[in-house]
């Protein structure tokens, strides 16, 4: 009875129990290649936990974490090396990695797929989980990624935080603040886990809320103001040593979005997510975890105009997708061989509609998605293979049956009116296979190589997109529900090496891609929006390519400095030698570390090259070079075990007026920036 | 025996007169239905031949392409007569002239649903002034015999029919009216217009093999919708093709008619709202 009345609480530990993610985080940072996933990339959020499985660790602070925190969950995911952020705002980046942006990514939380309600990609999943919720994110290259979905650019799975059993500390937690001058923004978080023999539940908010920020030179740029509020609960029950139940539920609410470079704004986003994991941990040697998962999410979004001066005609835009799915999933070990099974699926539905309202006449109403289903259900396995300490060996493969369908006799008319016929359901089969090789070179050196096969679907906008206008090409587009499918021909190569003062990691890869999806203009066609430059169809270029790398250096002089530097750079042709749109230029971030046992400086320039490489007809414009210099500290007090934290810095210290490449509508990003954040852990 | 026998004749009589009563009840339902959705505009008996006649219409009229049904009966029996030789002839009569107006006689000597479909372009408005007189041959009893209907045609909201004056024949008259489609849907819609001339005021044929080109507009937006076809001649001054509406709203669909290669007009245009 007790268990029951506990039974919607929940977690965790198997300390036996060593969980592939913690595996690859001890990979990263102890350069133990040999011990697992040399494909997976940790960002970490938080410091490295000393245990393994799901024990509690201990908060220590690492030098950016409590940072990090205030920060906004797509500037932490920026720290990647391949990483990149394309701004239409001053909220909610869409993640851009290996220069594909999110429709060629897979992104997920927990697991768990998620798809904006926005035609116009204001609302990217990674706006979901905020830095004080999330454990880690996983990033993937490639079709490496494929166990959380097919994608060709690969894959980002932000983890939650969760509750943490932790029966010596039954209260935890944390509450913060935080201001910074360029957009009179600020922040409050907090966090609070209580904790007691078998089960825990956490609950975190964080309320954001910025006015326009001031760009380089001291100019406003006017719609780049939002307010936000991000809530979650999650909740372990632990019955017996080997089993886990955990629920999760994250609510997340913005208003008053501003989108400078779009002609409209956000009214309101919204979004519901609920999860429900088993867990276990098997006694036997060759079961090492079973683990299951249902979840469902809705995400409401709506547009907004009445702001904005010159409105021509005044439009609603409201958009929805309703998303349900589960999968379950194994791990198990023979000799050296780790094999990881998945079983998933997920319906999806996805609506929005367009209304503008002209003087005196009546509304004009469409579908912009027309109420598009999607069912799609996706095997995975993956074996690795540890040969000895050397050698290793992992491959995946995983076959996804995908059906879409418009369930709307509406949207099915109006596609007729483009010589469409989408009144029958859409059939693909999605196939991905990756296979890595990695060697041990010499004491401190590894290398790794992997190549892979990707394929994707087509997303909804290219399927099924009813003059969706795009602000940065000033086309409308209209999807084609038979545009192939996309593929890839992948590879990948790194070397790390790693002594007691230096570190370098070294990666590139090339992408071939067949069947490149990309709107295509249709001079036949008039362009629906008042001003816009045309019509663009979805179709497949023959081929197209993206090669790049990176290369990040680490040097400690002294223990308590260190320098380092990180730069990246992407190439994108389509087979007629056209540049690719939207591909990051060179990057390179530099920073000097001094680090002390209660706090750090660090000082850090962050500067890109111009873009040559632009498509005009996707409207692309020839971006200049930057450099930015930041300046960033931090020191916290100790009260026992609990301790508060200051850490502040000024951002664009020279306060240049720059943009970056991905940027839309050529708007200046911040200018000079100061913040200040304090929090109080306990 | 007898009893029983008594009791079958009496079951036998009230399940007949059950039955029939029922059948009856069915037949004379049966009559009205087809005339249940339509207006009735008027009933009147023929100068000869014995006849009532009924004219029917979906609507109240107004100054369009209108289809009137007519129904034709005994005027002894009340029988409905469905073979009979109809023919109509519209007239407008102004203070100071009269004119006639296109029109299609029932294409057959046999009824649908006991009517005679048949139709008439009203290319004007008026309160009084506008006729009907349909003659009648019918084939039952032999009668034969006409009636005149006197008519209200409003003037319908959008326009409905347009008279413009063709450039390259500024005595004549061209008469361009929609027909369809009259609840236009997002999607494709089957469109059909109709072309008359005046070639005198009591003669207005249907023209042959015009070519008409569509355009629809969404006046507030400027745009347009793509893949719409072209109406091309039926028969008896129609023309049919396909519009494409993308959204609902006002849309215009502005017309270019042209004889050969030479613009007849390029000014008329119909809109629609679709809802």
């Amino acid at each position: 009875m007790k268990a029951l009345a506990y039974g919607i609480f929940f977690t965790l530990i198997a300390l036996s129990a060593v969980s592939q993610e913690q595996d690859s985080v001890l990979f990263f940072n102890k350069g133990n290649i040999t011990e697992t996933v040399f494909d997976v990339e940790e960002i970490l959020v938080r410091p490295t936990c000393a245990c393994v499985g799901e024990c509690s660790c201990a908060m220590e602070a690492d030098d950016n974490y409590s940072e990090n925190r205030f920060s906004c969950t797509d500037a932490i995911l920026a720290k990647n090396g391949r990483i990149e952020l394309m701004k239409r705002g001053n909220f909610a980046f869409e993640p851009v990695m290996n220069g594909m942006a999110s429709v060629r990514l897979n992104l997920t939380i927990d697991g768990m797929q998620i798809f904006g309600a926005c035609t116009d990609k204001m609302d990217p999943v990674t706006s979901y989980v905020e830095p004080n919720n999330m454990k880690s994110v996983s990033v993937q290259h490639g079709s490496s990624g494929s166990m959380f979905g097919s994608s060709l650019g690969g894959s980002v799975n932000m983890e939650t935080n969760g509750a943490t059993i932790n029966p010596n500390k039954p209260i935890s937690g944390e509450v913060g603040v935080g201001f910074q001058s360029a957009s009179l923004g600020a922040n409050a978080l907090f966090s609070l886990n209580y904790s007691r023999e078998r089960w825990a539940i956490r609950a975190n908010g964080v309320y954001r809320n910025f006015q326009n920020y001031r760009a380089g030179g001291g100019k406003e740029i006017q719609f780049t103001q939002f307010e936000k509020w991000n809530g979650a609960v999650s909740a372990k029950y632990m019955p017996t040593d080997k089993d886990v139940i955990r629920f999760d539920f994250i609510m997340d609410e913005g208003y008053n979005i501003g989108y400078a470079a779009l002609p409209m704004d956000v009214l309101f986003a919204k979004a519901k997510i609920y999860g429900l994991t088993y867990r276990h941990y098997p006694s036997q040697t060759w079961f090492e975890k079973f683990e299951m998962k249902v979840y469902a999410n809705t995400v409401t979004h709506s547009m907004d105009d009445t702001k904005r001066p010159n409105v021509i005609m005044h439009m609603d835009m409201p958009g929805w997708t309703k998303t349900f799915g589960g999968y379950a999933d194994g791990r198990l070990k023979f000799e050296k061989h780790k094999i990881t099974l998945r079983l998933d699926g997920y319906h999806t539905n996805a609506r929005a509609e367009m209304t503008m309202y002209p003087n005196n006449e009546a509304p004009m109403f469409m579908l912009t998605w027309p109420d598009v289903d999607k069912l799609n259900f996706g095997l995975f396995v993956k074996d690795e293979i540890k040969f000895n300490t050397i050698r290793s060996l992992s491959y995946s493969l995983r076959l996804d049956y995908l059906n879409t369908s418009v369930i709307d006799e509406f949207g099915v008319q109006q596609a007729a009116v483009f010589n469409q016929d989408v009144s029958e359901a859409d059939h693909r089969m999605l196939k991905n296979a990756n296979i890595s090789y990695m060697e041990v070179l010499g004491k401190g050196f590894s290398g790794w190589l992997t190549a892979g096969f990707a394929e994707r679907a087509p997303s909804t906008t290219e399927q099924y997109a009813f003059y969706i206008f795009n602000a940065y090409d000033g086309f409308d587009y209209i999807g084609y529900q038979d545009v192939k499918t996309e593929k890839a021909v992948q590879a990948d190569l790194g070397f790390q090496y790693e002594s007691k003062r230096f570190q370098a990691r070294a990666t590139g890869f090339y992408y071939h891609i067949y069947d490149y999806i990309l709107g295509g203009i249709d001079s036949t066609l008039d362009a629906m929006t008042i001003g816009a430059n045309g019509v663009k169809v979805s179709r497949n270029l023959s081929w197209a390519y993206m090669t790049g790398g990176n290369i990040e250096l680490s040097y400690s002089p002294l223990k308590v400095l260190t320098l380092s530097n990180n730069s990246s750079y992407t190439y994108g042709n389509t087979f007629e030698g056209a540049p690719l749109p939207l591909v990051p230029p060179f990057k390179n971030v530099s920073s000097i570390n001094w680090s002390h046992k209660k706090g750090f400086v660090q000082l850090e320039c962050e500067a890109a090259a111009n873009q040559p490489r632009i498509n005009p007809e996707f409207g692309e414009m020839n971006t200049p070079a930057y450099a930015v210099l930041n300046i960033r500290a931090s020191y916290f007090f100790p009260f026992g075990k609990k301790r508060l934290t200051l850490n502040g810095g000024i951002e664009n210290l020279l306060d240049n007026n720059y943009r970056s490449h991905l940027d839309w509508g050529g708007i200046a990003r911040t200018g000079i920036n100061c913040y200040l954040n304090v929090s109080f852990t306990f | 025996m007898k009893v029983s026998m008594k009791l079958l004749v009496v079951g036998v009589a009230l399940m007949s007169a059950i039955l029939g009563g029922c059948e009856k009840k069915e037949h004379n339902h049966h009559q009205n239905s087809h005339t249940d959705n339509l207006v009735l505009l008027g009933t009147s008996y023929t100068d000869e031949g014995s006849m009532k006649i009924s004219l029917y219409s979906t609507d109240s009229l107004y100054s369009r392409y209108t289809n009137l049904f007519i129904e034709v009966r005994d005027s002894a029996t009340d029988a409905v007569i469905e073979d009979a030789e109809i023919t109509i002839m519209p007239m407008m009569e102004m203070p100071t002239m009269m004119h006639s107006a296109p029109f299609e006689d029932p294409n057959s000597t046999s009824a649908v649903n006991g009517l005679f479909p048949c139709a008439v372009v009203f290319q004007m408005p008026g309160d009084m002034g506008w006729s009907l007189t349909v003659n009648a041959h019918e084939h039952v009893n032999g009668g034969m015999g006409e009636v005149t209907f006197p008519l209200m045609v409003k003037n319908p909201a959008p326009t409905r029919t347009r008279v413009v004056t063709p450039i390259n024949d500024p005595a004549s008259r061209l008469v361009i009216s929609y027909v369809q489609p009259l609840n236009p849907k997002v999607g494709i819609n089957d469109f059909e217009i109709t072309l008359h001339s005046r070639e005198t005021m009591l003669s207005w044929p249907g023209i042959e093999n015009y070519t008409v080109e569509i355009e629809p507009e969404m006046p507030s937006m400027g745009h347009g919708s793509p893949n719409n076809v072209n109406p091309t001649y039926t028969a008896d001054g129609h023309y049919k093709g396909q519009v494409n509406f993308t959204m609902t709203g006002l849309w215009r669909i502005n017309l270019n008619i042209m004889d050969g290669s030479t613009v007849v007009d390029s000014t008329a245009y119909f809109e629609v709202t679709l809802q």
